[in-house]
């Protein structure tokens, strides 16, 4: 076989624009260059009054029979009238690697780089629902009314753009949520993060969720 | 409520115990006196104090029914007694299950005594309103009349804390902590608790919580110490 100095070059060339090209990730670039967002949810103050929950739908007009937020209240710990109840936050947890983005065909799922928001543009959604299934935190579901799927997204387009904390953290009546940015070392929410023993959601994933919680008393470990 | 409850209570009629009482107590006391009274030589016999006791015992709970034996009206155990002075306002009706409605298989109704006890000395009103239970709001005052504990077993001698889980669970962790008056009106018509409203319920958590300061622990929050 003939192999000219010519077609050597150009097969070259294709080979390296080919490789090139290839490396270009289909989702968007996971690097943030602002704020990073970031939520902390002290369970040992939470009275589960589900009082974020009303402001959520409230706030981001999600109808009734599906939800951005959840409390999940556990079973009463002991008997009365020493019974304990733990509760827990069931929402986005933001991931700095989402799985939800990462299988996106269409680049609907994103992660707005200023600030870390894990958020959805229902424009570019084909409603595959991959997203649906590839959260390990099954906090997405689909809007009965855009069809599209939908989730926390800190109040993002909603009381975030109008310069406001999350809904969720300012209904709280116990202060149990702190909402801001994890990367000013200066923020309540890094302080709290690095002066409390904190826990995060399936970590082992890889997911790098960034919904931190202080654990209540009514665990396992003595307290 | 149920029947042995009011069985119990209704035991304690007094309608019949002055016969009982007037005329036995006094020839009893005598006796106990001539056998068993104080010697200077011999001090007291053991079998004989513990007689005394059971005298004492007896005349003392004898003389608790008697108080409202001589006037018909302060029967405790009957609350249209009650009810013809303690009537109630528009604010604190005397309505409902707890303010004399009949009702159950006995068609029975729970009586004033049943809850708010008969005092030590068995009448209400001679006690001086000193020992009865009195039910009140956390916020009425820091020194509950009536401790908390002993208002909150008043009312779990009917209403079970497993029924009180099931009916809504804020009740488990407010066992300790809060008086039942403090969210439940005790006689009205119907409890303004029963039936709330989703949101409404959030609310009342809202309302109570907010105001509590921010670096308490509630896990570990004891009512007797602060203002709630």
């Amino acid at each position: 076989m003939s192999c000219s100095r010519r077609k050597f070059i150009a097969s070259g060339c294709a080979l390296v624009l080919g490789t090139g090209l290839a490396n270009i990730p289909l989702v968007q670039s996971m690097t943030i260059n602002g704020k990073r967002y970031a939520m902390l949810h002290d369970e040992s103050k939470c009275i589960g009054c589900t009082a974020c929950m009303d402001a959520c739908r409230e706030t981001n007009l999600v109808p009734e029979g599906v939800s951005r937020l959840e409390i999940i209240r556990s079973e009463p710990q002991g008997e009365y009238p020493d019974a304990n109840y733990s509760f827990f936050r069931k929402s986005c947890q933001h991931c700095d690697n989402p799985p939800c983005v990462e299988v996106c065909p269409s680049g609907a799922s994103f992660r707005d780089e200023e600030t870390g928001i894990v958020d959805v543009n229902p424009d570019k959604c084909v409603g595959c629902q991959y997203c649906v299934a590839a959260c390990p935190y099954q906090v997405r579901f689909i809007h009965p009314e855009k069809n599209t799927p939908d989730k926390c997204n800190f109040c993002r387009d909603t009381n975030l753009a109008q310069g406001k904390l999350p809904a969720c953290v300012s209904a709280c009546p116990t202060q149990a949520l702190i909402f801001g940015d994890a990367n000013d070392p200066a923020s309540a929410i890094s302080q709290q993060i690095a002066t409390k023993p904190t826990y995060r959601n399936k970590v082992p994933l890889g997911t790098d969720p960034q919904l931190f919680r202080i654990a209540d008393r009514n665990g396992d470990l003595p307290s | 409520m149920n029947g042995s409850t009011l069985a119990k209570h209704s035991s304690r009629a007094p309608i019949s115990l002055p016969i009982l009482v007037t005329p036995g107590l006094t020839d009893a006391c005598k006796r106990v006196k001539k056998d068993y009274g104080h010697d200077e030589q011999k001090g007291y016999s053991m079998k004989g104090l513990v007689r005394i006791g059971w005298l004492a015992l007896i005349v003392f709970s004898l003389s608790s029914g008697t108080a409202h034996a001589a006037n018909p009206n302060k029967d405790v155990t009957n609350p249209e007694a009650c009810q013809s002075c303690h009537r109630g306002d528009s604010a604190h009706p005397m309505l409902g299950l707890h303010g004399g409605d009949r009702y159950g298989p006995t068609n029975q109704a729970a009586s004033c005594a049943d809850c708010h006890g008969v005092g030590e000395s068995g009448s209400l009103h001679e006690a001086e309103q000193t020992d009865i239970v009195r039910f009140t709001h956390m916020s009425e005052t820091n020194n509950l009349s009536t401790p908390l504990a002993q208002q909150n077993q008043a009312c779990l001698s009917c209403h079970l804390g497993t029924e009180l889980r099931t009916a809504h669970w804020t009740h488990d962790p407010h066992a300790n902590t809060l008086t039942c008056a403090s969210c439940h009106q005790l006689h009205p018509s119907n409890d303004p608790m029963r039936g709330l409203a989703k949101q409404t319920q959030t609310k009342q958590c809202v309302d109570c919580h907010s105001t509590l300061p921010n670096d308490i622990d509630i896990f570990n929050y004891s009512s007797s110490g602060g203002s709630p």
